[in-house]
């Protein structure tokens, strides 16, 4: 009895399915391995950027990401690529994994691969913030970190259950009876499609961004004149197409902010430079302490009849820009992290 | 190939075991089932590096200074394990990369898809395969995306790209250890500027793409 997740993709064959013809057990028995591999591949939470952060010897930064996982991973692989000045350490902890340190050689311009494994006590698919904490060893000479990613770790197997949704793969074999039960034969391929079609369900693409600068006032972007300044420009989004009729598709953007005092405002402005959309998040009151504020914006869907996805061909099609400015009483508006999900 | 004979799911189908249980099937539900699976499967990607600019003059990592006329490492991302297609191959990368030169010298960047091992060859190799693409030469100081001098938006991976193993677990508290068979591979950008510190990478992208 086992959902094993295969390590590469199969194909149903739809031709199989005709009227008045008998369809073998072979293409449900691949529709189950298919929907065992679409469920047991792992999500990127944080794709891959750099935060262009230095770090002094001693000091401590932490960073912030918003995510709503899909649910079945059991460990998340964090990646940070970080350039000492002088032999060093660093001390890496994610969610409620204990700390590691690791050395940090002096390497003046190449980057030191650093993995970082967060074991997870439950499955989650909720709304939720990811903290990275890193330390600076403070007896080395500071470290530039350029880079920092997260994903899932694959499944090698899922749980017959209403999480996972695996299919139980002998429940498909040639001579074993048609079974409509969950996690069972055509029953629990339906229940898998069933739980990973349409938008909000456990197949979302989980970051289309994720920039987070540290979560202070010194590091975090900041701006106190009043008029838009750029947050991140040239971005790119291209979402998932899930409907076949679907050309474009809704993205949540998501904000940590904070400002200088009770009363000052904020507002973020994204725009989808294709279309020239744009939708301003209004960020009253947000009080000195970070918190996180969301809004959307639709994007094009990837197009797949173009070999790149890209429509037209052209990554002109998916560019982004967004901007923040200080609204309200005097005073200074900050924000530390910019994530993008579906 | 993209595998969803309608490009994308269809509606139409009962929601669940339960609601099958019992009940005749048409054909049209059925195929209607294996669309929706190759769809989703199709769109199974990822985004891997989503590493935009934050302004058009500073950020980014530059050649080292002291050092021209070479290709040099400005970035590592991942390894990430990637998806890998029916034919045995490794869902094709749609990547991008940019940045700024000094104002004078003539700069080039590569951003590519490597196994960890071949990266510092194959970055930095005179004629570079399918999996990078290398940019056109370009003197601005301006952050901005640069195309490269023939028209190419993926990075295809061949046969070469072989699964190793991967230690995971299979069950939270870190318990079911186990292993999958992985398809890792590094995100790479290099530069290459005719100037001591003269290039900068300040924005990269690289996605997952059902291949055609």
């Amino acid at each position: 009895m086992t959902a094993s997740v295969p390590q590469r993709r199969s194909i149903v064959r739809e031709a199989d399915v005709v009227s008045g013809r008998s369809v073998r057990s072979r293409t449900w028995l691949t529709a189950a391995e298919l929907a065992n591999w679409c469920l047991g591949q792992g999500d990127v939470l944080v794709p891959a950027y750099d935060p262009d952060q230095v770090i002094a010897a001693g000091a401590t930064k932490t960073f912030q990401y918003r995510v709503s996982p899909n649910g079945r991973a059991v460990r998340r692989v964090w990646r940070i690529y970080i350039i000492g000045d002088t032999v060093g350490t660093a001390t890496i902890s994610a969610g409620a994994m204990a700390s590691r340190t690791v050395d940090v050689p002096a390497s003046p311009s190449t980057a030191v691969p650093i993995e970082y494994l967060e074991d997870l006590t439950a499955k989650s698919s909720a709304l939720q913030t990811l903290t990275l904490t890193i330390v600076s060893g403070a007896g080395g000479g500071g470290a530039r970190i350029s880079g920092i990613s997260c994903h899932e770790s694959p499944r090698a197997v899922l749980a017959l259950d209403t999480i996972d949704r695996g299919v139980e793969m002998t429940s498909a074999w040639a001579r074993e009876p048609i079974d409509a039960r969950e996690n069972n034969s055509l029953g629990g391929i339906f229940d898998a499609e069933d739980a990973m079609s349409g938008t909000g369900n456990l197949l979302r693409r989980t970051a289309y961004l994720g920039y987070a600068r540290p979560d202070n006032i010194t590091d975090c972007w900041s701006d106190s004149i009043g008029s838009f300044v750029p947050m991140l420009i040239q971005g790119h989004i291209l979402t998932r197409k899930i409907m076949a009729t679907d050309t474009a598709r809704g993205v949540t953007f998501r904000f940590l902010c904070r400002a200088s005092n009770a009363t000052t405002d904020g507002e973020i402005r994204i725009t989808n430079n294709t279309t020239a959309a744009s939708v301003t998040l209004t960020v009253t009151d947000p009080g000195t302490t970070f918190a996180w504020f969301s809004t959307g914006l639709s994007f094009a869907c990837e197009d797949l009849t173009v070999a790149s996805g890209l429509p037209g061909g052209t990554f002109a099609s998916s560019t982004f820009t967004i901007e923040f400015r200080r609204t309200g009483a005097a005073g200074i508006f900050y924000v530390a992290s910019a994530c993008a999900e579906e | 190939m993209a595998t969803s004979s309608e490009l994308g799911q269809i509606d139409g189908l009962p929601g669940g075991a339960a609601a099958v249980s019992g009940t005749a099937c048409a054909t049209s539900t059925m195929r209607t089932l294996a669309n929706n699976l190759n769809a989703l499967a199709d769109e199974r990607s990822r985004v891997l590096v989503s590493f935009p600019p934050r302004s058009t003059t500073v950020g980014g990592i530059g050649v080292k200074v002291g050092v021209a006329s070479e290709w040099q490492r400005l970035y590592s991302f991942g390894p990430f394990p990637l998806l890998v297609g029916s034919d045995g191959l490794p869902y094709p990368i749609r990547a991008r990369v940019g940045g700024r030169s000094d104002g004078v010298a003539s700069s080039r960047l590569r951003i590519g898809a490597c196994l960890p091992e071949n990266a510092n060859i194959e970055m930095q190799a005179t004629t570079i395969g399918a999996n990078i693409i290398e940019t056109a030469a370009f003197t601005s100081a301006t952050n901005a995306w640069r195309d490269p001098t023939v028209a190419k938006t993926t990075l295809t991976l061949d046969a070469s790209f072989l699964a190793t193993s991967l230690a995971i677990v299979d069950a939270v508290n870190s318990s079911s250890p186990g292993s999958v068979a992985a398809v890792m591979v590094v995100i790479e950008v290099w530069a290459f500027s005719a100037a001591a510190g003269g290039a900068f990478c300040t924005q990269a992208y690289a996605a997952e793409q059902v291949p055609l």
